[in-house]
């Protein structure tokens, strides 16, 4: 029997269902490139070329296309903390999050968490974060070394004469380190792009030291944001943002978990570098008072991370603050790190999901 | 005055630095007068002092006397700090008006660096034996217990036995300021410049917890040295702790301090602990009969 042209019977209406049951799924699975389309911006155009330029946006799309990325799904917000050279141990807890194909929607971070975090806002590629940070490592000396750091070892009268002149010129100082070296590092990672370029939205977390609230940055040029957030205060100058002061984030919050609520997180994920490697005896007064200072930095940030729905600490014994070349070793550890609490991660997902 | 030691009472968290912590002589004042009981009382920096006496049964007046009379003593070596309290000019900025700079200041650049503190117990011996000599916190008669931080474990911890005086001693012993106190095999320091109100490791056993708060009401200019930068920081962490305790707080009392509230302005107290004491009747007056009955 000959169908009529233009009318449709109920078998056709079921397959008509499924076709447009198909085509949303398909959209749903491509969406991206439509997004593309739609918003050209929120794609990091890269350096060198249209031939690049283009590659790159492929692997960052073939990289996010792996993500089960769901509008319906809640928020998941990872929030990475401070720790200086440490800080290269989130890159692979990013890597085991993305081989978990847990999406990020949110990042953010301070200190070196706000760098990690915003590289990866960027380039959506815990591989490439791993290349950069060779490369910087290769190209830019980071080695900031401290005349404090072996008070007990050396306690010459020449290191002493010198610590005391070098004490007297630093209080007419606002920092022991300028910015030049930062910059430089920053300006390799993140050249000029605008906060407005990275795909998975981000925000620094830095402290006004004028008001005392810990602000987050997200608008502007990415090097001018993430710059106050790495101003450990006293080592680096605090840096001057329209009416704010502004100074590491982690000095009120270790991981700044608080403030990516504020920005939207439903489920947010913590990660600290551990351990506190506080020094627990004090031989002067000024080491008691700094030591102090030390312990309520501790409390609070502790106070913070227990504010995240999830938490680990990537532990890195013995590893030095300012060992920038030991990067390797802290991404193998943060990546193992976050291999052992994934079951636990995923099952707390899950838990949430079905809430 | 009388006190007993009841267990139905309340809880009394007393704090403050320098001219704060001896605002709280307003409060126990004010305490004593309405008659409410106190089970437990809790205090850290000069408040150890205050409190100590109180729980004891002693005059008030004469530890006031006893405060007053020590800074009249060591005016010289206390000028430093009265300098800073702003007693001397008003052209000093602002953030240098602050405990953590002087200590930073005297420690850090003048190159103290061999130093524990800036005083040495010596100078406050002779007016802590005095009034404490040879007695213990078992002959308290309201329990009374120290706040100070145990440097060994890095975390605060509650002295409630042993000599009064030692005891008093760690909640004074102001990081920078005094050496640490050896207590055993711990050494301590107080912690009134880690948290203003020793709120930390009171439980719902204590409560109602009652604790005042005088706070410093001053606009901040913009830190330009390290040492401005750090003692900032360090406001901000103290500042962000207490906020994070007063929770615990059962009832908070919030004095603006009169006359200046900064470290060395003592001699202001006599004017200053009867506004105290009259805001905290005002207070208390409403508060009192329904939580000394649960």
């Amino acid at each position: 029997m000959h169908k009529e042209e233009g009318i449709i019977d109920a078998g056709d209406l079921k397959n008509a269902h499924e076709i447009r049951r198909f085509a949303t799924s398909f959209l749903h699975r491509y969406h991206l490139f439509f997004l593309e389309i739609h918003y050209p911006n929120r794609f990091p155009p890269l350096r060198q070329g249209h031939f690049v330029n283009y590659a790159g946006r492929i692997a960052v799309l073939v990289v996010c296309s792996r993500f089960r990325y769901d509008k319906r799904d809640m928020k998941i917000g990872l929030s990475l903390g401070g720790g200086g050279a440490r800080g290269y141990a989130h890159i692979g807890v990013l890597r085991a999050l993305e081989e978990a194909q847990i999406s990020v929607d949110l990042i953010n971070g301070s200190s070196i968490g706000a760098i990690v975090g915003g590289a990866y806002a960027l380039y959506g590629d815990a591989n490439e974060l791993e290349h950069i940070a060779a490369a910087q490592v290769k190209k830019i000396s980071l080695n900031y070394s401290s005349i404090f750091s072996n008070a007990r070892v050396n306690n010459s009268f020449l290191r002493n004469f010198l610590l005391h002149a070098a004490c007297n010129v630093s209080s007419l100082r606002s920092s022991v380190y300028s910015h030049k070296r930062n910059l430089k590092a920053l300006d390799f990672i993140f050249a000029d792009h605008l906060f407005s370029d990275t795909v998975i939205p981000f925000s620094a977390a830095a402290l006004d030291l004028i008001s005392g609230t810990t602000i987050s940055i997200k608008e502007g040029k990415m090097v001018d944001g993430i710059l106050p957030s790495i101003s450990i205060p006293g080592l680096f100058p605090p840096v001057q943002r329209d009416d704010f002061l502004l100074v590491d984030g982690g000095v009120l919050a270790e991981v700044p978990v608080r403030e990516l609520r504020e920005e939207g997180a439903d489920f947010v994920i913590g990660v600290s570098l551990g351990p506190d490697d506080l020094v627990r005896t004090v031989s002067n007064g000024f080491s008691i008072v700094t030591y102090i200072d030390l312990l309520k930095g501790e409390a609070l940030a502790r106070g913070e991370i227990t504010a995240a729905d999830f938490s680990f600490t990537v532990q890195l014994p013995g590893f030095d603050m300012l060992r920038f070349e030991g990067y390797e070793e802290a991404i193998a550890e943060g990546y193992a790190t976050a291999k052992r609490y994934l079951p636990q991660l995923e099952r707390k997902l899950d838990e949430a999901r079905s809430r | 005055m009388k006190h007993e030691a009841a267990d139905s009472g309340i809880t009394l968290a007393l704090g403050g630095i320098g001219m704060r912590g001896a605002l709280n002589i307003g409060l126990l004042q004010a305490v004593a007068e309405a008659n409410i009981p106190v089970k437990r009382i809790v205090a850290t920096g000069i408040s150890a002092i205050i409190g100590a006496q109180f729980a004891l049964g002693g005059d008030l007046g004469e530890v006031l006397l006893r405060i007053t009379q020590f800074f009249e003593e060591n005016s010289r070596s206390m000028w430093e700090v009265e300098q800073l309290g702003g007693m001397t000019t008003g052209e000093r900025r602002m953030a240098a008006q602050s405990l953590s700079y002087f200590l930073r200041e005297s420690l850090f650049c003048q190159a103290n660096l061999k130093r524990m503190g800036v005083f040495s117990w010596d100078i406050v011996e002779e007016k802590l034996s005095q009034a404490f000599g040879g007695r213990t916190l078992a002959e308290m008669k309201i329990p009374f217990a120290v706040s100070a931080i145990d440097i060994e474990q890095g975390k605060e911890t509650l002295l409630s036995d042993g000599a009064i005086i030692d005891v008093v001693r760690a909640g004074i012993a102001f990081p920078g300021l005094f050496p640490p106190v050896k207590i055993g095999e711990h050494r301590y320091v107080s912690s009134a410049t880690y948290c203003s109100l020793p709120l930390f490791s009171l439980s719902d056993a204590d409560s109602p917890i009652l604790a005042v708060l005088y706070p410093k009401h001053r606009k901040v200019k913009r830190p330009r040295s390290m040492i401005e930068i750090l003692a900032r920081v360090d406001e901000i962490r103290e500042n962000a702790l207490t906020k994070q305790t007063l929770s615990k707080a059962d009832k908070l009392i919030e004095v603006e301090a009169p006359g200046g509230s900064t470290w060395g302005s003592i001699r202001r107290l006599d004017k200053a602990i009867p506004l105290v004491k009259r805001a905290c009747m005002e207070e208390l007056s409403g508060w009192n009969k329904d939580a000394v009955s649960n």
